[in-house]
């Protein structure tokens, strides 16, 4: 009997019409079950299920007491986690929609045969066993998921992280919150996070400042030095983020702080060097350009010099002489002079300075002053201008721009021809320069007008800063430059600019 | 130097020396009277000697007095000097100079184009001895 009472369910009946509860009793038992009792209100029953703790429970909706079937089932549930089974004479939608709210694991309308009994008892039993199982393992992970999110939370290092009532005071501190704020746990659990601001900070409110853009925004952010127990300060890359629970009432902040000094510093000693770098450059090239330009007058005053001439000409080596130190006191000029506008567009100090221009002469006298290179690079080069394009522009800059594509055409495509064609079309100057040389891969087309890039090897002579300069000049003009290039076949660069700007603004 | 004073002297304000002895040697090859200063102050006293030079050749950064404490000086000590002075400034130093410049006869970007600045001293003066 022992053992075999410990393989039998046991169940409780609650049932206020005695002759019902006797006969259920006397079914279970046909069908095997033990019944642990049988009370006829909520009350003994909450009692009785407390105390003998049955397997299951069968419950009639409309019982004796101020408690009615789904009350009781409702505290059994609460408190004992027992399964039940509303037994019921009435099938009307209302009693059964508040008996699922309850969540019971099943129903049998009154009369029931026994058989069906049999059937809603092991269904349920079965489906409680498997639920209590899920319930149970799914506890243990959430255990085990919390403990590690503690240990996670606990020993962190990298980020301090501590948590904050509402008000504002410590509730919960890191490892890490130690090691950046300096405070133990001991020293600052309780006292509001306020310390974490300098004097001045909290004068002007700034503790609660951040808190309300927390509870008000969700989160507040923010990059400042913070200052540590001991006074050194850090920069800090904070953000407070305030803690709700689901019905949207705040429980309290949230903090995670990460020091970011050495960031910082980084960051401050490449802008530090950057300036140094640009400043350099520029006092460099004012310095390098004084001797220059003395070198430059002296040359072009010994070429004037009567003494030197014979028969009003210079002999000709030493013409010669003077003629290629000319020109490489040129080239070191144009070197200097590409230095000193990088450091001005660095420094956003590129000066344009606007005159009425004609753009088709500028262009003839620049390529006039090419002649004699393009006849040694064996260039054919071919100018198609339309007469008087006139705009206001900075002629001195026009110039250098058109050099440097005159220039680079040297460089790059020597030996094939070169055609310039200049057109003004509606409010536009159109400037193309169209070489044969061996074209610019597609990848590097949008580099090369960046600074120190060069879409050749190394073996071309130059900066890498010619259509760098010559695209910053046209663009402070309002105008742009363009490249369209296919390897093998060569270059067609493109400048655009607008004819009278002011005018280009206002339409 | 018994020419000095006479109308039809350049007077040259440049304080680095290869550069303001070229300046001098180019104009003096060209017939041209020249009196240099090393910077603001040297180019005052000048004035005190040479009353009306044909042309102030004016360097804007120089030590001991620059170029912009030069004209401030001479608007001190009379408004319309400045103006009926005829000065050029010659400058490396861009914008700072070119605004400076309008308060006077012309600008010059350094370095000097030795046309340019042979047509600009032509355009003042006139070379007491003739050259060639």
């Amino acid at each position: 009997m022992n053992s075999e009472s410990k393989n039998k369910s046991s169940i409780l009946i609650v049932e206020d019409e005695n002759i019902v509860a006797l006969d259920i009793e006397q079914g279970l038992k046909r069908l095997g079950y033990l019944v642990s009792g049988i009370v006829n209100n909520g009350k003994d029953a909450i009692k009785e299920a407390t105390a003998t703790k049955p397997d299951l429970i069968l419950m009639d909706i409309q019982i004796q007491g101020n408690m009615d079937g789904i009350e009781t089932a409702d505290q059994i549930q609460k408190l004992l986690n027992i399964p039940v089974i509303f037994l019921t004479a009435y099938a009307d939608e209302a009693t059964l929609q508040k008996a699922k709210v309850v969540g019971p694991y099943g129903y049998l309308l009154k009369p029931f045969e026994e058989s069906e009994l049999h059937t809603a008892i092991e269904v349920v039993l079965q489906k409680h066993k498997t639920f209590s199982a899920k319930e149970t393992l799914s506890k243990e992970a959430l255990a085990l998921s919390e403990e590690r999110f503690k240990l996670f939370v606990d020993f962190n290092k990298e980020y301090a992280l501590y948590m904050m009532d509402k008000e504002g005071n410590v509730v919960s501190w890191n490892a890490g919150a130690e090691r950046i704020e300096g405070f133990t746990s001991d020293e600052i659990i309780g006292k509001n996070f306020s310390i974490f601001y300098s004097e001045e900070e909290r004068q002007s409110g700034r503790p609660e400042h951040d808190l309300a853009i927390a509870k008000s925004e969700g989160k507040f952010e923010e990059e400042n030095w913070r200052y540590r127990k001991d006074g050194t300060k850090f920069w800090a890359s904070t953000v407070i983020t305030a803690l709700k629970d689901k019905n949207g009432q705040l429980r309290g902040f949230g903090e995670v702080i990460r020091d970011l000094t050495s960031v910082k510093l980084n960051e401050e000693n490449l802008q530090k060097a950057i300036i140094a770098r640009d400043e350099f450059l520029s006092i460099a090239s004012h310095e390098l350009r004084t001797p220059i330009s003395v070198l430059s007058l002296q040359l072009q005053m010994a070429q004037r010099e009567p003494e030197f001439k014979i028969d009003g000409k210079h002999s000709s080596r030493l013409e010669k002489s003077l003629l290629i130190a000319m020109k490489q006191v040129k080239i070191l000029e144009n070197l200097i002079n590409e230095l000193l506008d990088i450091s001005r567009i660095q420094a956003g100090r590129l000066e344009i300075h606007t005159v009425k221009t004609d753009l088709s002469k500028l262009v003839a006298d620049v390529c006039h002053d090419f002649e004699d290179a393009f006849n040694s690079a064996n260039i054919q080069l071919e100018c198609d201008l339309q007469d008087r394009v006139e705009g206001n522009w900075d002629s001195f800059r026009l110039g250098q721009v058109v050099t440097n594509l005159l220039t680079n055409t040297l460089k790059y495509a020597p030996g094939k021809p070169v055609k310039i064609v200049l057109r003004s079309i509606k409010h536009m100057a159109i400037l193309t320069v169209q070489d044969h040389g061996p074209g610019i891969p597609h990848e590097l087309q949008s580099k090369i007008f960046q600074r120190f890039e060069r879409a050749s090897s190394p073996s071309i002579s130059g900066l890498g800063l010619g259509l760098y300069i010559a695209r910053k000049a046209i663009e402070a003009q309002g105008g742009a430059i363009e490249v369209e290039s296919e390897v093998g076949k060569g270059s067609l660069f493109k400048v655009t600019l607008p004819l009278n700007r002011q005018e280009e603004e206002l339409l | 130097m018994n020419q000095i004073g006479k109308c039809g002297t350049l007077l040259i304000v440049e304080d680095n020396e290869a550069l303001l002895e070229t300046y001098k040697d180019l104009l003096e090859l060209e017939g041209y009277e020249v009196v240099t200063a090393k910077n603001g102050q040297e180019a005052l006293k000048a004035l005190e000697i040479i009353k009306h030079p044909c042309l102030i050749l004016l360097d804007m950064f120089m030590p001991i007095m620059d170029g912009w404490e030069f004209l401030d000086h001479l608007k001190l000590r009379s408004e319309d000097l400045i103006t009926s002075l005829p000065i050029v400034i010659c400058s490396a130093a861009g914008a700072s100079a070119e605004e400076a410049s309008k308060q006077v006869r012309g600008y010059i970007r350094k370095p000097a184009d030795i046309d340019l600045l042979l047509d600009t001293v032509k355009k003042f003066c006139r070379p007491s001895v003739a050259n060639d």
